[in-house]
């Protein structure tokens, strides 16, 4: 069992050479190698043949990414907990690469077709026919703004990530860039749209009202 | 496949899949504000974020852009999450 250390002995231990150095390393890949598998068994079954080979190369990656990055912890936390921060990213990530990976194109950015629109409705409790006429409008009024404020690509993204659940680290590869960047190019689409709504006297939150639940 | 999952949407809520589009849209607008935090800024602090809820010190409260991050960012609360269990494993 690797004695504790504190984030001082840790960074020291790290950045000495050889020896020193890689008994800090095999501490840590123990640690991982204790803590990763309950963590990743939320999103891998651990009786499939690869987990265990998934850990390790997790672990390994995450040691890589911890000497590299190691001038960037800045000690609001403990190291451990840094360096799992890291091994659950890159986890995390590898995973959502693999699940998206099937996914064609197409599927990603298939729209649906206003005219294909089945008119069966299986409504619980059936709207009254007022509140029925104001929810169509509010539909209406939300694809007429999408349309208009954002470009086609904009708009497929957004239905991906925001309606479809796609990954946004899948979607921002597909599209050779990073996640950080389709944050914020979501995050003024979505500021545009609702300063758009804004203009035309609405409020999302009472378009919401319509909508139920 | 997503196609299938609409026409459940559909059937369990009576709702098109036009009106389940809007509606997520609405819901993603009415959370939008002009200062949101970014994928990579809540990443630099979701460590100490993480050890703030442990310690029962209420982070959404002291840290709220981090806070209204991971309630409109499924990615980044799944990490949060993970974390969260990765600090209880210990």
């Amino acid at each position: 069992m690797p004695t504790s250390r504190d984030n001082e002995h840790w960074l020291n231990d790290l950045r000495a050479s050889d020896l020193q150095r890689d008994s800090a390393l095999e501490d840590l890949h123990a640690i991982l190698l204790r803590v990763l598998p309950q963590v990743l068994s939320r999103w891998l079954p651990p009786s499939s043949g690869h987990f265990e080979s998934f850990v390790e190369d997790v672990a390994q990656e995450t040691l890589l990414r911890v000497l590299d990055h190691l001038d960037s912890f800045e000690g609001r936390s403990q190291f451990t907990t840094w360096v799992y921060k890291i091994a659950i990213r890159i986890a995390l990530n590898e995973l959502r690469r693999r699940k998206w990976k099937e996914v064609s194109l197409d599927e990603l950015e298939e729209g649906d077709d206003p005219d294909k629109i089945s008119s069966e409705r299986f409504a619980a409790n059936d709207p009254l026919p007022e509140t029925e006429l104001e929810r169509k409008d509010a539909v209406n009024l939300v694809e007429r703004i999408l349309a208009e404020e954002l470009t086609p690509r904009q708009r497929a993204v957004m239905t991906a990530i925001g309606v479809k659940g796609v990954s946004m680290e899948e979607v921002a590869r597909r599209m050779g860039t990073n996640r950080n960047a389709l944050y914020k190019m979501m995050h003024d689409a979505r500021l545009r749209l609702k300063r758009r709504l804004k203009r035309e006297g609405f409020d999302p939150e009472e378009l919401l009202d319509l909508f139920g639940k | 496949m997503m196609k299938q999952f609409l026409s459940w949407l559909q059937g369990l809520f009576g709702k098109s899949p036009q009106e389940v589009e809007a509606q997520t849209v609405l819901a993603m607008l009415a959370m939008t504000r002009d200062q949101e935090l970014t994928c990579d800024e809540v990443h630099a602090l979701i460590d100490q974020f993480a050890e703030m809820q442990l310690r029962g010190e209420n982070p959404a409260q002291l840290m709220p852009l981090i806070q209204r991050h991971l309630e409109m960012c499924p990615e980044c609360r799944e990490e949060y999450e993970a974390l969260l269990l990765a600090l209880q494993v210990d």
